[in-house]
């Protein structure tokens, strides 16, 4: 058995080699790396990016506070998210649609189903190989940025490292609707425009549950914040044993409307979090995968790194009618809100996940062991 | 002796209905060279995917090396070249032994110098490194048939191993099927060619759409189609003189041919010919030569293929990928 297994493992590595696209998705992935953290360094006021002149940023200087900050987002939501979580997983899937296709075609199949190995056994070693491509891309991928991010901010993300398995996984949920696909209709177009399609769709129940889930959130974090003023102020005078004065008599007010207000709103997202929710646990979760790398890595969410760079509350970037305090609080909400959104039960979402790959590759073996070729 | 292969009622009706295989029985002894023959379709290859468990038999009861058809693990013992087979263009020569070789459970250790070995054998060691994109038809064929011997098989299960091969490929796997015989194996071959079975075969099965009409040595399946042929030197109304000889012998299906000027006579009994000789030669005609004779296996095959007719259409339409 184990030889059967390095030896298809060996021939998948023959047949990746073989192809172009291995290369082009290898080059290409050296190239992010090199580009997303090879092309700017931190100065002492702060930040140069290649040749033009540096710019003045205290919080992005050397000792600066955002520095890590800056790459580990840059990390996750460019070079993960963006080029080995979308880019890099298309080529793959291309790469390997061919794979199964390829081996259950006409005058080819014959050749292994004549073998001493159960059928069930070829298609499982088979479907193994066919991650092998993401694999090695991963680990070479995620390996070089690692390392040249130790290298050059001397900021060694441990946690970037957990990219290599997830992704892989991530490739295992989209890998089994292709091969699904493949042995159901031998044909490699039809398993990647299939598998392409069922991606988009299932990215589309996360997107929506996401974003009802991220509104929730944000409600739920105002009506947290205008409670926590109340409860504050209304202590401090209890403390002081007075009345209230009357301009605390109307923030309190107006702090108990916008905490309602919030709560109702709330209320009344809630359902839909957990239809979505539910819909959500029958599909394979891919970007729970990326959210758990991200909370691992400590990368900032969206308006923490665009704090960096500036300031929400200032009076550039806030609305006439709106004053300094409220915008702080709404950034606040926000990331708190963000934050939870990001926070998955992985333990979870792996298990029913892979229990819906278990589904697909039961399903395809059932068709393979019981065709005749 | 136990038979190497020993099948009986095997059927096979594809979805899409096409009944391939109509109850087929066979019996092939160990050492043997069998070969089993009949025109495109008639579900030779049907027979070899049930015996090697790439397709499922609608019926089948049988053994193959002393175990049920079917059990994966007697396919360590058997070596099998697929007809129209497509090896990974991206593999060379010698990693499509080793490959293949793995598969079959041989170890690490043996792989390489069995590789090396066969090659030689099949006279393609030159190409051991070059990638199989680049072979030719024959070359392919070639390393098919060592592919299929890698695993040291005690039997041997060739479908078509000489389709597209030039003639001096065609002679060497001969030659190779009689090494494989005498290093005691037994060969199961398939093919729609004539001439190659009958150079190297001990035994023959003719199957037509999907029955084996007839089985057994050559001898004994042309032995009821032996006749003399005497042709006549200048002959004077040969159809009368026929007519005349039937009646000498008192037999019937005394045959005549104006162009040769030749009589066949049905009879395999030297001794009854010589009234036939006596009545010619008293009706004044001049006898060139005498010959014995029998049917080829190639008149055999077209007899069986003409007796089953086309009494079941559709058993024999084309299927995707084809016929060469
Ligand atoms: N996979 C298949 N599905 C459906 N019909 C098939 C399949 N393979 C072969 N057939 C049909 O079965 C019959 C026998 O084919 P085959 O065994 O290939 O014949 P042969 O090898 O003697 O030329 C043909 O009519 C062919 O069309
Ligand atoms: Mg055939």
């Amino acid at each position: 058995m184990i030889r059967v297994f390095s030896a298809m493992m060996i021939d998948s590595l023959r047949y990746l080699r073989s192809r172009f696209l291995f290369w082009i998705v290898l080059a290409m992935s050296a190239i992010a790396a090199a580009a997303l953290f090879g092309t700017y360094s931190f100065t002492p006021t702060g930040m140069k990016i290649l040749w033009f002149d540096p710019i003045e940023n205290p919080m992005l200087a050397e000792d600066g506070v955002g520095r890590e900050i800056f790459v580990s987002y840059i990390f996750n939501a460019y070079f993960l998210k963006f080029w080995l979580g979308w880019g890099a997983m298309i080529l793959a899937l291309i790469s390997t649609a061919s794979l199964i296709p390829d081996y259950i075609s006409d005058g080819s199949v014959e050749l292994t189903l004549s073998k001493p190995v159960r059928r069930p056994v070829l298609f499982l070693f088979k479907f193994i190989s066919g991650l092998l491509f993401v694999l090695l891309q991963l680990s070479i991928g995620v390996g070089f940025a690692y390392i040249i991010i130790g290298i050059r901010f001397d900021q060694w993300m441990h946690g970037a490292l957990l990219a290599i398995p997830l992704l892989t996984l991530q490739f295992v949920y989209l890998y089994a609707i292709s091969a699904l696909i493949a042995v159901l209709t031998r044909s490699t177009i039809a398993s990647l425009l299939g598998t392409i399609l069922i991606w988009f769709v299932i990215s589309m129940v996360q997107f929506v549950s996401n974003t009802t889930l991220l509104q929730y959130e944000m409600q739920a974090a105002t009506a947290q914040q205008n409670q926590a003023k109340i409860v504050e102020l209304e202590a401090q005078i209890a403390e002081e044993s007075r009345d209230p004065k009357p301009f605390e008599r109307a923030n309190l007010s107006s702090w108990t409307t916008t905490m309602e207000a919030a709560q109702k709103s709330a209320d009344s997202i809630y359902p839909w979090v957990k239809t979505t929710a539910r819909i959500e646990l029958f599909v394979p979760k891919t970007g729970d995968l990326q959210k758990f790398i991200s909370s691992k890595t400590k990368a900032p969410v969206t308006n923490e790194f665009a704090g960096l760079f500036m300031d929400f509350s200032s009076e550039e970037f806030r609305p006439a009618n709106v004053d300094e305090e409220t915008m702080r609080d709404a950034n606040e909400a926000e990331t708190i809100a963000r934050k939870k959104v990001r926070k998955v039960g992985i333990v979870e979402s792996i298990t029913t996940s892979m229990l819906i790959v278990c589904l697909l590759l039961f399903l395809a073996i059932w068709r393979f062991t019981r065709r005749d070729y | 002796m136990e038979s190497t292969i020993d099948i009986q009622g095997v059927e096979k009706i594809y979805r899409g209905k096409t009944h391939a295989l109509r109850g087929v029985d066979l019996r092939i002894a160990p050492g043997e060279v069998f070969g089993l023959l009949g025109p495109n379709g008639a579900g030779k290859s049907t027979l070899v995917k049930i015996l090697m468990t790439v397709i499922r038999p609608t019926k089948c009861a049988g053994t193959m090396l002393g175990q049920p058809i079917g059990s994966k693990s007697t396919l360590a013992r058997v070596g099998y070249l697929p007809e129209h087979h497509k090896f990974p263009g991206y593999l060379k020569g010698a990693q499509v032994l080793d490959f293949f070789g793995a598969m079959s459970g041989v170890p690490r250790a043996q792989r390489k110098r069995k590789a090396a070995e066969l090659l030689e054998l099949v006279d393609m060691s030159a190409w051991a490194n070059t990638r199989i994109g680049k072979y030719s038809k024959g070359m392919r064929q070639r390393v098919g048939l060592a592919q299929a011997l890698m695993n040291n098989p005690q039997l041997v299960v060739l479908d078509e191993p000489t389709d597209g091969v030039d003639p001096v490929g065609r002679r060497d796997i001969r030659n190779i099927l009689l090494r494989l015989k005498d290093e005691g194996r037994t060969v199961f071959l398939n093919s729609h060619l004539l001439s190659e079975l009958e150079m190297v075969c001990d035994r023959v099965a003719i199957m037509v759409k999907g029955k084996v009409t007839r089985q057994g040595t050559i001898d004994e399946l042309t032995e009821d189609t032996r006749r003399y042929i005497i042709t006549l030197h200048q002959p004077s109304d040969l159809a009368e003189s026929g007519r005349l000889v039937g009646q000498a012998l008192s037999i019937e299906g005394v045959q005549t041919e104006d162009t040769t000027g030749s009589i066949t006579i049905p009879l395999s009994d030297p001794a009854k010919i010589q009234g036939a000789i006596d009545r010619l030669r008293a009706g004044g005609q001049t006898i060139r030569s005498i010959q014995p004779s029998r049917a080829s296996l190639e008149d055999l095959f077209m007899s069986a293929v003409a007796a089953e007719g086309d009494a079941t259409p559709g058993a024999s339409k084309p299927h995707k990928g084809g016929e060469r």
